[in-house]
């Protein structure tokens, strides 16, 4: 038989830079079949993303290939012209986005964005079926909303049923479900393995996560030195956190009180004013140096949660103190210092104009006239770039040259650079691979025992977060339905919503 | 929205009111009147001068004028010209019309022209690019005279009476109005054209990067619809912007192009009524220019907010 797709010898260098060439793949080969699918596993900014768009045929403008052999289908990709290659992606491969929300145009809503896709005689029943098979309980509503009223994880939804529905033979995943909660993403795994089963679609899924791709992979090849082979799974077990003792007792660093929060939609003729609850009620108090970790899933309002507290949306009713203080808006310089926010965009949330360390200097040169400018700026980023496992070659460059994992850590180091007393993180760990998240995890608790900067965690990740937070809060519906310590969570909680997360928690691949 | 649009017509409102009292004001302190040079006029006898301006009135306080004005200017009334002995409105009513014809002709050419160029890639977008530079650097009147030159030297003027129109019914007179029209108008299109070929050109380069349109393309979406459903609604934004200014511009933008063409338009009738001290007919048409104005910004802002889902939110 035949493979599907070919690659043979697919070799790939980023053209003179001023570092000069350098070197992504080396001799990378790669042959899958007809309904395969194959996990593709490697660290952050080693070439994943630069071979999937090898075989889309988009590769970075200025990528160098050179390759012994490209088929697809029986079709020689190499002697094909652009145009070909356009029509060709267009109808046989899917494409999912590693940065979901981004990635569908912000002026038209998710409806037209999806038709696109589809061929014309598609009905309004077949593009609502179409958004009911990637997970969403009321289609309808998902049609008519423009994506930023759309949370990460539904966002990455609609970018699977976007792929999904032009019925491709390969459907190319890059992280398809590290913006999504765990329960989405057992629903993402279920729906694309029906889908190989009724359509025999092949599948190239990339991720950092060795437990996602070994509960749905038929194969898992591992990206290393930018040749690919075999993964063999690692035995190696994860530190278990610090125990941070005699915390718990001190005055509370943070207390909310019922923070309400609600998105009016209006509209002109005739004039409507909708409200959409996001957050209905929500109270929580965090100690110094503690580690909460705030789980839900998409749509459940933790984004709005951390941005309400960082100061970014300032029409929440209900009461914020900080310190002992009211965090009224508007808020004080210094209080914004004391406060930073890690957003799960990195794209977003970093200035392409600026090389990475004038990204870590700006903090500094913005709060200077409060604190003074400390005189080796250059010193800390430095320390700072040790500390996120940063090359300091990185330095000089801006964010569109690093890879996704290691933007997040530029954005971790930034939010440090301050450092605050309370550091919110948004999904900020969600796109790094599981090494990463352990070294980032391990710095924010030595932070914590040093200096003691308390962390809240909005994630959707609880397996994760049983292991490595003091206490967890589970966000649902805009509501805090439990909150337990890590340990006991299991135990105690009884909420549907908990089981269900509990439930779907997978594996680690190797395991006990 | 409804609230927000309540304010911003009340500001429109407020403009308005302060630019007619504004230029009130400055006529007035302005040394000498209307009659100041009919005074020097030997065959005019004083009591003829007396009882015009008896009827004139110019020396009532300036704010029993002014509030004689606002009231009158709401049924529509802007008083009579003393230079032309007819209706301000009249006179305007007509003079308006001539310059949005030619304004209007010349930002339409001037957008449609610079929709194509934009289309360019490669070696001819950089030739725009500097033609545009080249275009902008020449001052407009020094550009029209240019186009005037050339106009002549090729004869393309001979059989057209210059500094005549009156678009009536016969098919010959049109053709001829239209010809008449034309060579303004592509004075006003070449002096506003850098303008808009630089702000489409940076605005479609941008928005060639925008994510969502690097998604469209490696979704290998077809050229025509990634173009007009991805990279125009992602550039339009500040080109709404610029385009409601140049609906506000229009009555104020084609002065020296109308005074060297001799196009009856309203520029050239401002000008003249602010040598000769016209007031009613200055303030009306200073009037009218704000006017329009304020509605492009108003225009603007709604086609924005029609435009930008997120805008409608922020809104609120």
């Amino acid at each position: 038989m035949t493979p599907l797709l070919s690659v043979q010898d697919l070799s790939l260098d980023y053209g003179p830079t001023r570092e000069g060439t350098v070197p992504v793949l080396q001799s990378a080969s790669l042959s899958m079949e007809p309904g395969e699918i194959v996990g593709l596993l490697g660290p952050s900014g080693c070439g994943k993303t630069s071979l999937l768009r090898c075989i889309l045929g988009v590769p970075a403008p200025a990528a160098r290939i050179r390759c012994a052999a490209l088929r697809f289908e029986d079709r020689d990709l190499l002697a094909m012209s652009m145009s070909e290659r356009r029509t060709l992606r267009f109808r046989r491969m899917g494409f999912i986005f590693q940065d979901p929300a981004g990635r569908l145009s912000p002026f038209r809503r998710v409806r037209s964005q999806l038709r696109d896709m589809l061929p014309r005689a598609t009905t309004r029943a077949d593009l609502l079926h179409a958004l009911a098979g990637a997970g969403f309980s009321d289609p309808e509503c998902t049609a008519a909303a423009y994506p930023h009223q759309l949370s990460g994880g539904e966002a990455q939804r609609v970018a699977i049923a976007q792929a999904l529905a032009v019925q491709p033979s390969l459907l190319l995943a890059d992280e398809p479900s590290s913006a999504l909660d765990t329960v989405t993403q057992r629903h993402i795994l279920d729906l694309l393995l029906r889908m190989r089963a009724l359509r025999r679609t092949a599948m190239l899924i990339v991720s950092h996560d060795p437990a996602l791709l070994a509960a749905i992979a038929d194969r898992i090849l591992s990206l290393q030195a930018g040749a690919l082979a075999d993964y063999v799974p690692s035995h190696a077990s994860r530190p278990a956190p610090p125990a941070l003792a005699g915390h718990s007792q001190a005055a509370p660093l943070l207390q909310v009180r019922h923070l309400r929060f609600a998105h009016a939609t209006h509209r002109l003729w005739p004039h409507t004013v909708r409200t959409t609850p996001i957050l209905r009620q929500v109270s929580l108090s965090l100690a110094p140096g503690e580690s909460l970790a705030i789980v839900g899933a998409s749509g459940s309002g933790k984004s709005t949660l951390a941005r309400c507290l960082a100061g970014i949306e300032s029409r929440y009713s209900g009461e914020i103190l900080f310190a002992g203080a009211s965090l009224d808006p508007p808020r004080s310089l210094a209080s914004r210092a004391q406060i930073q926010l890690v957003l799960q965009d990195t794209v977003g949330a970093l200035n392409p104009r600026l090389t990475i360390a004038e990204i870590l200097a700006e903090p500094l040169r913005i709060h200077a006239r409060n604190r003074g400018t400390p005189r080796n700026v250059a010193e800390r980023i430095r320390q700072m770039f040790a500390a996120v496992t940063l090359p300091a070659t990185c330095l000089t460059r801006r964010p569109p040259q690093l890879s996704g994992g290691e933007r997040q850590r530029v954005a971790i180091a930034r939010a440090l650079m301050l450092q605050p007393s309370l550091l919110l993180l948004d999904e900020a760990l969600a796109g790094l691979d599981r090494a990463l998240q352990d070294s980032i995890l391990e710095l924010l608790d030595r932070l914590r025992a040093q200096m003691h900067v308390a962390c809240i965690h909005f994630t959707h990740d609880l397996g994760r977060f049983l292991r490595s937070a003091d206490r967890i809060a589970l966000l649902h519906q805009g509501h805090i339905v439990e909150c337990h310590p890590a340990a006991d969570f299991a135990r105690l909680a009884e909420h549907p919503a908990a089981l269900q997360l509990l439930h779907a928690i997978l594996p680690e691949p190797g395991g006990p | 929205m409804i609230s927000s649009l309540a304010t911003r017509l009340a500001h429109s409102l407020g403009s308005l009111l302060a630019v007619s009292l504004l230029c009130f004001a400055l006529l007035r302190a302005a040394p000498g009147d209307y009659f100041t040079t009919l005074r020097l006029e030997p065959g005019l006898s004083p009591q003829t001068l007396r009882s015009i301006q008896q009827q004139a009135d110019p020396r009532s306080p300036i704010v029993r004028r002014y509030a004689l004005w606002c009231a009158s200017a709401l049924h529509g009334d802007f008083g009579q010209s003393l230079a032309y002995h007819m209706p301000v409105r009249a006179l305007l009513a007509e003079r308006i019309a001539n310059t949005l014809l030619l304004s209007g002709a010349g930002l339409c050419g001037a957008w449609l022209l610079g929709l194509l160029l934009s289309t360019l890639r490669g070696r001819p977008a950089a030739l725009v690019r500097l033609f545009a530079s080249l275009l902008w650097s020449i001052p407009d009147p020094v550009l029209a005279f240019l186009l005037l030159w050339t106009a002549l030297r090729l004869h393309a003027l001979a059989p057209l009476p210059i500094g005549t129109t009156s678009p009536t019914a016969s098919w010959t007179q049109w053709s001829n109005f239209v010809r008449q029209l034309a060579l303004p108008a592509l004075a006003m299109a070449l002096g506003y054209l850098p303008l808009v070929l630089r702000h489409l050109q940076g605005g479609f380069d941008a928005a060639q990067h925008a994510p969502a349109v690097e998604a469209a393309h490696m979704h290998g979406l077809p050229p025509r619809i990634v173009l007009f459903r991805y990279i125009l609604p992602e550039a339009a934004n500040p080109l709404i912007s610029l385009f409601g200014l140049g609906i506000g511009s229009l009555l104020s933008a084609s002065l020296f192009v109308e005074v060297l063409f001799g196009w009856p338009g309203l520029g050239q009738l401002l000008l003249n009524a602010i040598l000769m001290r016209d007031t009613n007919v200055v303030v009306a048409g200073v009037f009218c220019s704000a006017l329009l104005l304020i509605l492009g910004n108003l225009l603007a802002d709604l086609l924005l907010w029609l435009h930008d889902p997120r805008l409608r939110e922020a809104a609120s």
